[in-house]
């Protein structure tokens, strides 16, 4: 049964990978002296290395800022404000690169807020926010709230009696970091840097504003540019086929440390944090908690302040076009996340059932997570070849749509439930063979412990899509409008004031879906039970 | 469940409801701008429908340079009889596709007025431009007179487009080329001092960069300031006309050979040329004309028009790769 549903899932994934490389290959003619020449020129060097240099600092600076931020938020994590800190934490990771660029700028550009405060582009003689720095602030405030949930969600798995131990034997402040969190931490730390790097490698629009000039580019532009811009194929594929290799080196690495680390038991039991009282350590945890929230969470603020502020003078809520958007933004992202909830569950248990078959473990992971890191261009390109007529059907636009959506979100979906549903299955896995319990039984049993983690997925994967800016350009068609694509129209129309509210709601209402889905649905959280 | 079900049957009866009338209905691929809400679009669709009684349905791809490759690749079998708003540096492309059929409209160049010959037997022209830099005239004061001094004294901040990905950003690559010729490489070397960001497209320069102060320049059109001047009453926006001259930028349309639909086709390309569609370009696309109009608004005709600079279109064809190396060599 089990082994079916296997090879089933598995060849699903494959046909929705490989339909779109047969979709370019047809179109391709290779020749192996493209590849020389392609090496041989020093921009293309250049490039590659920007690109690994730029997500290799964002994703290093985003897990050391993480670090200290999960540690505090952890030390007082049964107060309120740290479950809503937590949670917008999750959200910044699905801000759309757009909003963004544009509150990077907003905030730390020479005419932004913070320089107008305390000017310190004349300070430190500062010409331009554009370049390295800028891509770095950008993904870091992306990520790094992203690598602060992932972590605090670890701490979370510390068990009591541990809790108890570190009491009893009296372990200070340090050693209680080193011999007890420390470990936890880096459990995961491998495969979220992993994930950052591929993000910010693949990373192309915040690039692309952000970079300042053809210099600071990434492969993805390059790819953009050949396939949509040349029509050559080639190079497209090349340049693809580089990049995949580097994140695939990356991913592997990254899950392989994920399957491969300690196991702990898994019990969210009500404890205090033995040094969440001493005076020091609060005023510290305090102070970091402040800093970083008004630091990582600067976009939001941002745009939202910029929204009160236009709809205090005009109010375009109420425009057709603006309906219409809104309604199919909602659909198309209501769709999306109930597939990657379904398909990560799937995918998950499957993965934790076949733990100790590590090859066909391994194939499933690769294959889940390998969409991720293929070019988003050459796969909607791919399948806009291969549909041929069916192309004009607008179901079917739907529906590519949504899958296209979906494949990206896959990887976060398992990221998120493999870890919660293995320590799950380690622990009842007895009892599950002593009482002969079937796997669909099972699964409605251990439902309640692994329902805050669904919920999440379709939390997170529903926000990610409402706002999201991939809206494949060949699959568009007059009728069929996102909040995103009218965003990009207004502007272009130099209607900038609609734009800003178009964004505005775009991030308020994604915002409270996601706060909704993630704070309110799930009463059941030990922690509140005691 | 329920929901999820409604939702899927919604769908399903929208999808059939969209591909209904297909007879009748003259299929146009174009870029966004041009049919949303805002640009020329919507009433071109009912100033078109009305006089001829026929469906307009309009297909769009997010730029220029995506709409010729979205032709390309669906080749024949292609549901478009119209292909409106390629621009000059894609024109050779195009006429090498052999998919646009010639157009019936003799002696052209009497009915339009445009400031270059146009010599085209596949394609319309609809409307016209010039690249320009847009600056704001509160802030920056002292705007260069030409592109001479706007590389060799200006001081500013700017920002421009990527010629690889967007077409200002190879209109610029042309102008360059244009006034500059073998010392170009050399032109963008100081060019790229003052250059802060360059960008995948016009949206990010002008919006996210120019607008939020970010830079005192913008590569953007002539007409930009009409813009401001229409939709925020604002006079804090011009563009400078360089004593070298502007390049131009001229969109078309042309007809596929595998339309259906030929004979409308036509009527459209001729409609194009009417006041009737003529008349909507300057304050929805901000773009001039091709023919005279009656009602040009205000704001235009107070709008120095520049000298305009072009680079035959096979030259850019056969050289584009070259430009954008150098380029990317200065930078």
């Amino acid at each position: 049964m089990l082994y079916k549903l296997y090879y089933l899932v598995l060849s699903i994934l494959c046909l929705v990978l490989i339909l779109p490389i047969i979709g370019i290959v047809t179109k391709i003619d290779f020749e192996i002296s493209y590849l020389f020449n392609f090496f041989n020129n020093k921009y293309n060097i250049r490039i590659i290395y920007i690109s690994f240099l730029q997500a290799f600092l964002s994703a290093i600076f985003s897990c050391i800022i993480a670090i200290p931020f999960a540690l505090s938020l952890y030390r007082h994590k049964n107060l309120r404000i740290i479950k809503f800190i937590i949670s917008l934490c999750g959200y910044a990771f699905v801000l759309p690169s757009i909003l963004v660029v544009y509150s990077v700028i907003g905030i730390y550009g020479i005419n932004g807020l913070l320089n107008n405060l305390i000017n310190f582009y004349n300070l430190f003689g500062i010409k331009s926010l554009f370049g390295l720095k800028a891509i770095l602030i950008a993904h870091i405030l992306l990520n790094a709230p992203f690598a602060t949930r992932l972590l605090f969600q670890n701490l979370n798995t510390i068990p009591k009696n541990y809790i108890e131990v570190v009491n009893s034997l009296n372990l200070n402040f340090w050693s209680n970091i080193i011999t007890i969190e420390w470990p936890i931490l880096k459990q995961n730390l491998f495969s979220i840097f992993a994930i950052i790097f591929v993000l910010c490698f693949l990373s192309f629009a915040t690039v692309m504003t952000l970079g300042g000039g053809p210099s600071t580019s990434t492969m993805e532009v390059a790819i953009y540019q050949s396939t949509l811009f040349e029509l050559n194929f080639n190079k497209a594929i090349i340049l693809s086929f580089i990049q995949i290799m580097i994140c695939l080196i990356l991913l592997v690495l990254g899950f392989y440390k994920l399957r491969g680390s300690n196991f702990f038991e898994i019990q969210t039991n009500y404890f205090e944090h033995p040094f969440r009282n001493n005076y020091f350590i609060k005023c510290y945890d305090y102070f970091i908690i402040i800093l970083f929230s008004l630091i990582l969470f600067s976009p939001i603020i941002f745009i939202i302040t910029n929204f009160i502020e236009i709809i205090y003078v005009q109010n375009y809520f109420f425009k057709k076009y603006f309906l219409e958007a809104f309604k199919n933004s909602f659909i198309l992202s209501f769709f999306t996340a109930t597939m990657v909830t379904f398909i990560g569950l799937i995918i998950s248990i499957l993965l934790v059932n076949f733990r100790s078959n590590i090859f066909l473990q391994q194939i499933l992971f690769l294959i889940s997570s390998m969409i991720l890191i293929v070019s988003p261009i050459i796969i909607s390109l791919g399948y806009f070849i291969v549909l041929g007529e069916l192309r004009y059907v607008s179901l079917i636009t739907y529906a590519v749509i949504i899958v296209i959506n979906c494949v990206f979100l896959i990887p976060f979906s398992i990221l998120i439930l493999f870890t919660k549903l293995k320590n799950i299955f380690l622990n009842f896995d007895d009892i599950k063979k002593t009482f002969r319990i079937s796997e669909n039984n099972f699964i409605k049993i251990i439902y309640p412990l692994i329902r805050k983690n669904l919920i999440y997925i379709f939390s997170f994967s529903a926000a990610i899509s409402f706002g999201d800016f991939t809206i494949i350009s060949f699959f568009k068609n007059e009728s069929f409008q996102t909040l995103p694509t009218i965003l990009y129209k207004l502007i272009t129309s130099y209607r900038f004031d609609e734009a800003s509210f178009v964004a505005g709601f775009m991030l308020i209402f994604s915002l409270l879906i996601y706060l909704l889905f993630d704070n309110i649905f799930y009463k059941d959280n030990p922690v509140n039970n005691k | 469940m329920r929901i999820l079900y409604l939702l899927s049957c919604m769908i399903v009866i929208n999808s059939f409801t969209a591909n209904a009338n297909h007879s009748n209905t003259l299929t146009i691929y174009t870029y966004d701008s041009f049919v949303s809400e805002w640009g020329p679009g919507p009433i071109v669709k009912k100033n078109f429908e009305d006089k001829f009684k026929r469906h307009l349905k309009f297909v769009t791809v997010d730029s220029a340079a995506t709409l010729l490759t979205k032709i390309i690749l669906e080749g024949s079998s292609t549901k478009a009889d119209i292909v409106l708003g390629l621009d000059m540096n894609l024109l050779d492309e195009a006429n090498k596709s052999n998919l646009f059929l010639k157009h019936s409209l003799g002696h052209l160049n009497n009915i339009i007025n445009l400031p270059i010959e146009w010599e085209s037997e596949n394609f319309i022209p609809y409307n016209y431009g010039y690249f320009a830099f847009v600056y704001n005239n509160k802030k920056f004061t002292n705007p260069p007179k030409s592109m001479d001094e706007l590389i060799n004294e200006t001081d500013a901040r700017i920002v421009i487009q990527d010629p690889r990905t967007s077409t200002p950003g190879l209109g610029l690559l042309t102008w360059i080329k244009v006034i500059y010729g073998n010392k170009a490489e050399d032109a963008w070397k100081k060019l790229n001092k003052k250059i802060i960001s360059v960008t995948k497209g016009w949206t990010d320069a002008y919006y996210n960069i120019f607008m939020a102060g970010e830079a005192d320049m913008v590569l953007s059109y002539t007409t930009s300031p009409v813009a401001h001047i229409m939709f925020e009453n604002s006079n804090d926006y011009s563009a400078i006309n360089f004593n070298e001259g502007n390049y131009i930028t001229i969109e078309f349309a042309g007809i596929l050979k595998s339309s259906n639909n030929k004979s409308l086709a036509n009527k459209f390309l001729r409609f194009m040329l009417t006041e009737d569609f003529q008349s909507i370009i300057p304050s929805t696309n901000i773009m001039y004309p091709v023919i005279k109009i009656n009602n040009l608004p205000e704001v235009y005709k107070s709008l120095e028009i520049p000298k305009a600079l072009q680079i035959d279109p096979s030259i850019i064809k056969s050289n584009k790769q070259i430009w954008i190396e150098e380029w990317l060599n200065a930078s």
